[in-house]
């Protein structure tokens, strides 16, 4: 609950702080994309890109390459920890 | 002294400490790389070169310049804090091998001529394998003996093309690359070590199986020499540029199905280097400028990374996976502080080393308006601070505390070198000049503007809180993701059956003939009564006849000529 709670307070602290010192001080240095010049712009670009990345990588990942059993030695994946014998 | 290529320093290392007792030889592991430091800083300078003709070839074992200086000083570093990480480890080995290993890769950023180069090339692929090797896991020798196969073939594609080059009438000089034959070929065989996708497999198969120490070296050495190579070989290619972005992405891509932490961050190698193999390809100066920084950057921050990855699974007795490790962050708080450090840096956090180092490619791209690399180079930074600042860190030490996990002391060696690390990350974040001032051409980019700070702050912020929204998406999932070794590994059993062992028949069976005709003769000459009614008695099969033979009285034998020497021998003396 501490962690949820600090990382709330922080993105808006972020968002509200950034968002002020965007508007009143900062020239955006590259006009590449027609948004990326609004304000606050950065915050929705990260938020739907680390959704975007994560529902795009699971959907591959379970569609194609991920096994529940060892493709090489046909072994079901444990979740026990292997261990090393020195390492 | 003053010409004395830096290889020379760490090899000899190599060799010394398979003779040196215990604490000599991890003495000798930690200041042979600083005494590599010590050469680059007061001995060698921008200029220095030595070079000599060899039966016909011009060869160049030292060349120093402002390409290759700021790799040769960051793999001291590199050496330096990974034998501090591995004082505690006790193989001889493995501490040769990781000398060998750093220096060869030394040995490939100072060389001036293309034989060096491969010959150096070639020594760190063996003596890498090395470190997989020495991991003790279970499939430490298989990933091992794999690793080694693709740098082997890897290095004989860059001999290929070495040797068709000079063929051609090209010098041994190694500078840019044309587009011919030897060119592609050369290229092909940088891209394997670069761990540019398809042929990157090799590095999440192996990091993780080696030890963990050793996995500390691999994340250092052989990407980043790549990284130099193709700056050195083929900067401005743009087919870089393009794989250099798949790279970044296929990285981060890879690393959200990931259960095993070092495979997760070895993902996360080859979307890092895939920033600087972009800047490479786009092969102005502020992006080769952003491919060397961002690679000195990367090697530290990478370090500390595996270092922290490393100690959980050195203080859990071997836990190594997202799935079996959580809630132990209480009983490892200054490792988690350091490796938060290395995650902050690697995210490009304003006053971490990436912010000064991993913007200046992003820049490079946004001053030639290349506007699909630059939207695709921040997703994959977004997807960098997911994972190797969010879902690592948490999946591995928050969550709820568990008791199930026994957590042991990590050696104070470890935390020593990971403050070392966490020091470099702040101090190349906060005052990056001595840095910039070290890299190949002049520098006029500022990391530290309004523009960059906000937004920033505001991607890496919003990041986090879709990171919340999606945490039980994201908690790791006992699988195994297969990647494009899965061609190479499934492939091995065919090749095994029709072009392995077709080839060995001959020769088995050559080698089994000799051993029986061997075999024979012995144990006749020495039972030769009962040998030979015997063998006149058996079946005609070889084996069979070995059989009845019956076990050679060799002891017997012994004994006799031995009762024989001496009665002889007391004759001699009652007659003398």
């Amino acid at each position: 609950m501490i962690f949820s709670r600090l990382l709330l307070f922080t993105a808006t602290l972020v968002l509200v702080l950034s968002g002020v010192v965007e508007l009143l001080f900062v020239e955006h240095r590259h006009r590449l994309f027609l948004a990326s010049n609004l304000t606050l712009y950065w915050c929705a670009f990260g938020f739907m890109a680390c959704i975007g990345i994560v529902l795009v990588s699971k959907w591959f990942g379970h569609t194609f390459v991920m096994r529940h059993n060892d493709p090489y030695t046909g072994e079901p994946v444990l979740d026990e920890p292997s261990k090393s014998s020195h390492g | 002294m003053d010409n004395t290529p830096p290889v020379v320093i760490m090899l000899i290392a190599a060799a010394l400490v398979v003779f040196l007792p215990s604490t000599l030889r991890r003495a000798v592991a930690v200041i042979a790389p600083a005494l590599v430091l010590a050469h680059l800083t007061f001995f060698l300078e921008v200029g220095d070169s030595w070079s000599f003709t060899w039966l016909t070839l011009d060869l160049e074992p030292l060349r120093v310049d402002r390409l290759s200086l700021p790799f040769g000083y960051v793999f001291g570093i590199a050496g330096t804090l990974g034998a501090i990480y591995a004082w505690h480890h006790e193989s001889k080995l493995q501490q040769a091998a990781s000398l060998a290993y750093a220096g060869s890769s030394i040995g490939v950023v100072f060389a001036g001529d293309l034989v060096t180069l491969v010959l150096f090339w070639e020594l760190m692929a063996i003596s890498s394998a090395y470190l997989v090797w020495g991991g003790g896991w279970p499939n430490s020798q298989s990933a091992g003996a794999r690793y080694l196969f693709v740098h082997i073939v890897g290095g004989s594609i860059v001999l290929a093309g070495v040797l068709w080059h000079l063929g051609a009438g090209g010098s041994t000089d190694f500078t840019l690359f044309d587009g011919t034959v030897a060119g592609w070929l050369i290229l092909a065989g940088f891209a394997i070590n670069a761990a540019i996708p398809p042929l990157h497999a090799w590095l999440a198969d192996a990091y993780p199986e080696a030890s963990i120490t050793g996995s500390v070296f691999l994340s250092a050495f052989t990407t980043k020499t790549a990284v130099y190579v193709l700056a050195r070989g083929f900067a401005g290619w743009e087919i870089l540029l393009v794989l250099g972005v798949i790279m970044a992405l296929y990285g981060v891509v890879f690393a959200v199905l990931e259960n095993d932490i070092r495979r997760l961050l070895a993902y996360h190698i080859v979307s890092q280097v895939g920033y600087m193999v972009a800047g490479v390809g786009m092969g102005t100066e502020v992006a080769i400028n952003g491919a060397v920084a961002h690679a000195f950057a990367h090697v530290i921050y990478k370090g500390l990374l595996f270092m922290g990855a490393g100690a959980a699974i050195h203080a859990t007795g071997g836990r190594r996976t997202l799935t079996a490790l959580g809630g132990i962050a209480g009983r490892m708080r200054s490792v988690v502080t350091l490796y938060m450090i290395g995650a902050l840096a690697i995210s490009a956090f304003p006053l971490f080393s990436g912010f000064t180092t991993k913007s200046m490619v992003i820049f490079a791209a946004e001053e030639q308006h290349i506007e699909w690399a630059v939207a695709l180079l921040y997703i994959a930074s977004v997807g960098t601070f997911l994972h190797t600042g969010l879902k690592l860190p948490y999946f591995t030490w928050f969550g709820p505390r568990r008791e199930d996990i026994r957590v042991g002391p990590v050696p104070k060696n470890m935390i020593i070198a990971m403050i070392g690390g966490a020091a470099l990350c702040v101090g190349i974040g906060v005052y990056p000049q001595p840095l910039y001032d070290m890299l190949p051409f002049a520098n006029n980019y500022q990391a530290y503007t309004a523009d960059h700070v906000v937004t920033t702050l505001q991607l890496l912020a919003f990041t986090a809180i879709a990171f919340w929204l999606l945490l039980n998406k994201l908690s790791g999932e006992a699988t195994v993701t297969i990647d494009t070794d899965w061609f190479y590994r499934k492939a091995g059993k065919p090749v095994r059956l029709f072009v392995q062992q077709p080839l060995e028949w001959p020769f088995t069976q050559a080698a089994r003939l000799a051993r029986w005709i061997v075999e024979i003769a012995g144990r006749l000459s020495l039972t030769p009564e009962s040998g030979w009614s015997r063998l006149l008695s058996a079946a005609g099969d070889p084996k069979t006849i070995i059989d009845h033979l019956g076990r050679p009285p060799l002891g017997a034998a012994i004994s006799a000529i031995f009762v024989t020497f001496a009665a002889v021998a007391l004759l001699a003396a009652a007659f003398d």
